[in-house]
């Protein structure tokens, strides 16, 4: 190509795409949902702005608290939609939502899908500021884009969904817990100005305490392209709890390929990373994304879920919000202690008890539950059973003198306290018990209960450092120990389980000082140990992202075809690495640490297929092979964004003659930069599947 | 050294992503993204009982919960041993009976015939909990001890889908 033919197509290409924009600028204009809203010239599409809120960017990393943010306090978002719950609203002035959750619609009985439901809609908005909510912006321009809308709980019920120092800041990690729990999301067809539909609930509380109130949010795609398929933007939303990425295909998964639809299944992403959520004393943002339940935040509404008949009792495991690290991982469920307050419980299905005779015991609460695991009010003449293994004891309650069985009644929601010990003097170490519950004599609920070995003989201490730009917490299974930033002690032999979980925003990086690579690790306690965990901010300086996007091989004949896919996107790093002229090699480890496969792509070939060995069962059989591609990912986004895709398309099954569970580590070294991810997988020979998630 | 018709890549690429997006368009209904296939893996099973025999299964893995709270689809939880059955609808539904179709496993082409087959469960059977990660049920007593295989099923837009199957010792 000359150098005449290349100027001539780029002008092309450049003034097509100059073109291009201010067509989009044009158009977007137009549309009076976003009068008044500032356009962003580079994309020609308005700026998403949270009403009320600055305008907040998270700058090229697309990640909000790094240093690239830019707060612009002189742009403050506008009102562009509305959710109401109840469906009353019939067009005109939208009427301002509940006042309490006294005053919200409850939760019904769903007549589409499991759990109750609210009849909610979502209204266009004639951009108002807040806290009005406007008018109803009506006509058919917009008929046929998606709404999506998102139930929050008020899990400790201070009457705020998210973080606020108005409290006290000790709780500010339940509080943010809520934010990254998701009590239903339903989406709903835009007809003249108003989507309308009925959310799915499966989280509530008794109803003899008033439910669990819940906030609904909502946002619109409002795209411009005639196929109307979901994902395309750009969004307007009402306030949220947090900062939600720029791009809506960050929440709004491209696998929707298809237009909205309520009977369809949806992929959404309400956990990102790349979510802000600016502390509660953020000198600029400051609380702004805490939402009360009173009605004084007009875009949102408010409603109330009361769990459903109680279908079984069950044992959890009582947090204390001091101590409570947030993780969209974790269950939280909202139960009520004997006083009548609220008391927050986990789900807890295994535990370690120390061999100590009377001495460390491990204390659960035992309540009503709903289908869903709700804490809820039992019937009158409920009671449940406790049936604990000849190596267990039941401390407490004892009402009969039979420390192995005890019958409770559970005549209202209160969750009792139920306090365990080992039996001791019985040798248990090592041993395996079971907690079962029982209502109407059938098992209902177990937990798993593993005996460490008991003291008398020589201890040591384990010790655990953090390390790293980011945050996190290490927890041990033992018996509900936690190991904070401390140390603890640990009889001879003991296995220790340390799981490393990362803060929002932050990412585990490894283990160092203790010879462990996996998470969760196991450490023997033969020595005094020292394990440092490190967490890394999560940043584009370098970003590391890597993640399973599509994980599901499907039955095939001898082979199981499907696709593990797994992204890695970064950006240009400090140094100047550019990818196309940087070596990458692929690692991929099993979960003890040995290496299944590595390769090393050259500087300047970017793609590549070979085939890999992906899995070994726990004989240590290579009999699975797979070919995965090196490819570029999806069109770059920003200048500085590359990055990897791996694809395992094929695995051969044949030679695997049962069933066999592991897990692989894949790592991704890019010049000193690595990025890693655990995937989990299943293979079944006889079904001829193989199954992986993160 | 230039060769032959001077080629401009960017345009190639554009046209290119053009005929694509116009392939997309016309045949909408050859995509087979996230968006249309639910997720059904089943990832660890866990048997209990109490002193009086009664058998509960908890069964963990993602089976499309937060769809299924949303719309009505069906979709539930198979649990088999040699030919005998129990289906737990996750609309609250339970048939138990037996049947050649699951002699030899379940595969998705089972599954209509499956939905037509057995009679009411019969006490104790039980859905005991359904979660966003597992599910936990009583088996109805004709289960006896020895092995016995998990399976998550799910019928959505006229077609059927399995999840991978677990097997599991029953006591």
């Amino acid at each position: 190509m000359t150098m005449s033919t290349v100027a001539r197509c780029t002008s092309l290409v450049l003034a097509a795409t100059i073109a291009a924009a201010a067509a989009r600028v044009q158009a977007q204009s137009a549309l009076p949902v976003f009068s008044g809203d500032p356009i962003d010239l580079a994309t020609g599409r308005p700026h998403s702005i949270l009403p009320g809120l600055p305008l907040v960017l998270p700058g090229d990393d697309e990640v909000y608290g790094t240093g690239d943010d830019v707060i612009d306090a002189g742009r403050i978002g506008d009102v562009d939609v509305v959710v109401r719950a109840g469906g009353t609203f019939t067009g005109g002035a939208i009427p301002p939502p509940a006042t309490g959750i006294g005053a919200a619609p409850r939760a019904e009985p769903g007549q589409a899908g499991a759990g109750t439901a609210v009849p909610f809609q979502v209204v266009l908005s004639d951009g108002v500021a807040p806290p009005a909510a406007g008018r109803a912006l009506s006509g058919s321009q917009h008929d046929g884009r998606g709404a999506l809308v998102v139930a929050y709980p008020d899990l400790d019920g201070d009457g705020v969904l998210g973080p606020s120092n108005a409290d006290g800041s000790a709780d500010n990690e339940i509080e943010l817990q809520e934010t990254l729990t998701v009590a239903g999301r339903q989406v709903a067809v835009i007809q003249n100005g108003v989507a309308a539909g009925s959310i799915g609930v499966s989280i509530g509380a008794p109803a003899s305490t008033g439910g669990l109130g819940l906030v609904l949010v909502g946002g619109a795609l409002i795209g411009q392209t005639a196929a109307q398929h979901f994902f395309d933007g750009p969004w307007i939303a009402t306030l949220l709890p947090f900062l939600p990425p720029m791009d809506p295909t960050r929440i709004i998964g491209r696998g929707n390929v298809r237009p909205p639809n309520p009977a369809n299944l949806l992929e959404v992403d309400l956990e990102g990373e790349r979510f802000g959520h600016p502390p509660p004393d953020h000198p600029v943002l400051g609380t702004a994304l805490a939402i009360p339940l009173d009605g004084s935040s007009t875009t949102v509404d408010l409603a109330r879920s009361e769990a459903g008949l109680a279908a079984a009792a069950k044992l959890g495991r009582p947090l204390d919000p001091a101590t409570f690290t947030a993780n969209p991982a974790r269950r939280v469920l909202t139960a009520v202690d004997q006083q009548g307050r609220r008391l927050l419980v986990e789900p807890v299905e295994a535990l370690s008890l120390m061999d100590d005779g009377p001495g460390s015991t491990v204390a659960l609460a035992l309540f009503a539950a709903d289908l869903f695991g709700n804490p809820t009010d039992p019937s009158t003449a409920m009671a449940a059973s406790l049936e604990v293994g000849p190596a267990l004891v039941i401390v407490s309650p004892d009402a009969d003198g039979d420390l192995h069985r005890e019958t409770i009644a559970l005549g209202n929601a209160a969750a009792r306290p139920i306090v365990l010990d080992d039996a001791g003097g019985a040798n248990d170490g090592g041993a395996t018990e079971r907690i079962v519950v029982l209502v109407d004599g059938l098992p209902t609920d177990s937990v798993r209960t593993t005996f460490v070995p008991g003291q008398g003989g020589q201890t040591f201490t384990l010790q655990v450092n953090m390390g790293g730009t980011g945050s996190g917490v290490v927890t041990t299974t033992q018996g509900g120990v936690a190991c904070g930033t401390g140390c603890s002690r640990w009889p001879a032999a003991a296995q220790v389980t340390l799981t490393a979980v990362a803060q929002v925003g932050s990412q585990f990086v490894g283990w160092s000082g203790c010879g462990v690579s996996t998470n969760p690790a196991v450490i023997t306690m033969n020595a005094n140990r020292t394990c440092t965990a490190t967490f890394d901010l999560i940043s584009s300086k370098p970003p590391a992202e890597l993640r399973v996007r599509r994980a599901v091989l499907a039955r095939g004949r001898g082979v199981a075809k499907g696709r593990v896919a797994l992204d890695a996107v970064f950006s240009a790093d400090p140094a100047g690495f550019q990818p196309a002229v940087a070596p990458v090699t692929l690692t991929v480890h099993d979960g003890a640490g040995g290496v299944f496969y590595s390769r090393t792509l050259p500087a300047g070939s970017f793609e590549s297929n070979d085939l890999l060995t992906v899995f070994r069962d726990p004989r240590g059989v290579l009999a699975r092979v797979a070919r995965f591609v090196f490819a570029r990912p999806r069109p770059r986004r920003v200048p500085d964004e590359h990055g990897v895709r791996v694809n395992v398309r094929r695995v051969d099954l044949a030679g695997l003659d049962r069933a066999a569970v592991g897990s692989v580590v894949v790592e991704l070294t890019v010049g000193e930069v690595r990025y890693a991810a655990t995937v989990g997988c299943i293979a079944d020979a006889g079904r001829q599947t193989l199954t992986c998630r993160p | 050294m230039v060769t032959g018709r001077p080629i401009c890549r960017l345009s190639r690429a554009l046209a290119g992503a053009a005929l694509l997006a116009l392939l997309v368009a016309a045949h909408p209904g050859r995509l087979r993204a996230a968006g249309t296939d639910p997720t059904l893996v089943l990832s660890e099973v866990d048997v209990f009982s109490n002193v009086a025999g009664a058998v509960a299964l908890a069964v963990g893995g993602t089976f499309s919960f937060d769809d299924l709270v949303q719309f009505s689809f069906p979709a539930g939880l198979v649990i088999h041993q040699g030919n005998r059955f129990v289906r737990y609808g996750f609309d609250g539904a339970m048939r138990e009976g037996t049947s050649g179709i699951v002699g030899d496993g379940v595969s998705a082409a089972d599954v209509p015939a499956l939905l037509g087959s057995g009679g009411a469960a019969a006490t104790p059977t039980r859905l005991v909990e359904l979660r966003i990660d597992g599910a936990v049920v009583v088996l109805p007593a004709t289960f006896g001890p020895g092995p016995a295989a998990a399976v998550v099923y799910a019928v959505l837009g006229g077609e059927a889908f399995v999840s991978n199957t677990l097997t599991v010792t029953l006591p």
